[in-house]
């Protein structure tokens, strides 16, 4: 059995990241389509037997006639072509972090959506202001939490209250990467609630 | 957790987009530069020469086995796409250990159990929506993967120290530390169901 500890980190690591599987999968059967297709087209000609769409070489005919008189036509799709070429590149490159957080605890590695942490701090941020569940919201990035609390009308909101709630939950949770949270009490209350 | 191989799914991305991206440049170069243009002019007839010698039916056998080995190689490569598709996202195990055999015999521990200690463990907490235990194997070990789905306004480290817990009590069951892994997630089911009081 290889060290816990290896695979922790290999596990936290691969859920924080996206595996890119779904884009390569699609890629795969596009490739899977055009390489049967011409294959057959190979073969047909090789028969003999007319082609599916267009024998290979009047592809290489139509290639060599290129130049004549769709010069902006060929530029623009060849930029588009090109464009997709560079995003797709970038999606292998880039890491494709996701939403999540990592808290440590002894016995094992546990992985939370920001979602959850969001949803956590909207309830606490709450419960100290004071004001109904539905009148606070948070959203949870890689480092930044944000807490927006809408008083009732006439009723203000204690704001150190809500920040201290707010900070208590985050330094409980010990989450990875730290975040730090930004509490937002709307100036404007909201009759009835 | 799952042992696709994600460092060949992003060649795959980088090479489909690097070829794209040659092709996109080189129509650029054919559409609006007039030295390129010339030079596609020169060489694509004669790469069009030489293709059509390799289709065309009944040319000499030379010729005619070019193009069989066309295809050949792209029968090859749908066959390894085909192997990458399906590689994708496996890694599942239904053994969680096994024990070195001694003069008593050897004692095999099925994931099923595992998984369903800490399923009926976490079957009552009322902050989670629903549980899902699997076994992965990951560098050769057996790593238990609980999924829960949090309730609204649940805290994630209650949650965590709750499963925590339950698994500590199936390392005292089992007789051995499995690796475990816990994911809290949200998503449809934690927006719709209203907060619980847990305190």
């Amino acid at each position: 059995m290889t060290d816990t500890r290896s695979i922790y980190r290999r596990i936290i690591r691969r859920e924080t990241h996206s595996p890119r599987a779904l884009l390569a999968m699609v890629l795969a059967v596009a490739l899977i389509v055009v390489f049967a297709w011409v294959g057959s087209e190979i073969v047909l000609a090789l028969l003999g037997h007319s082609a599916l769409l267009v024998a290979p070489r009047d592809m290489i005919t139509a290639a060599a006639r290129l130049d004549s008189d769709q010069n902006a036509a060929v530029t623009a799709s060849g930029a588009g072509i090109a464009v997709v070429g560079i995003l797709l590149i970038i999606a292998g490159v880039t890491p494709g972090r996701r939403a999540r957080h990592t808290i440590e605890l002894d016995r094992s590695a546990v992985i939370v959506d920001n979602e959850v942490i969001a949803s956590a701090l909207a309830r606490s941020a709450a419960y100290a202001g004071d004001v109904d569940a539905t009148n606070s919201h948070a959203t949870v990035s890689h480092r930044r939490a944000v807490v927006r609390v809408t008083p009732a009308s006439g009723v203000p909101v204690n704001r150190t209250a809500v920040t201290e709630a707010v900070d208590d939950d985050l330094a409980a949770f010990g989450l990875q990467p730290a975040v730090r949270a930004a509490v937002t009490i709307d100036e404007r209350g909201r009759v009835g609630v | 957790m799952n042992s696709t191989n994600r460092a060949m799914n992003r060649i795959v991305i980088v090479i489909v987009g690097t070829f794209l991206l040659a092709c996109g440049l080189v129509a650029v170069g054919v559409g609006a530069v007039a030295s390129v243009r010339d030079a596609w002019r020169v060489a694509v007839p004669q790469l069009a020469r030489t293709a059509r010698a390799w289709v065309r039916s009944g040319a000499d056998s030379a010729d005619t086995a070019v193009a069989v080995a066309i295809v050949a190689a792209l029968v090859i490569l749908i066959v390894l796409l085909i192997v990458f598709i399906f590689r994708q996202g496996r890694g599942h195990t239904s053994r969680l250990m096994t024990d070195a055999t001694t003069d008593h015999g050897s004692t095999i521990i099925e994931s099923g159990l595992a998984e369903q200690l800490v399923q009926d463990a976490l079957a009552d907490r009322p902050e989670l929506l629903a549980t899902r235990v699997s076994t992965y194997r990951v560098r050769r070990a057996s790593v238990l993967k609980i999924s829960v789905v949090a309730r609204r306004g649940a805290s994630p480290r209650d949650i965590g120290v709750a499963i925590d817990n339950a698994l500590h009590a199936l390392d005292a069951v089992v007789g051995v530390q499995i690796p475990a892994a816990i994911h809290i997630g949200g998503g449809l089911r934690t927006r719709m169901t209203t907060a619980a009081r847990l305190s």
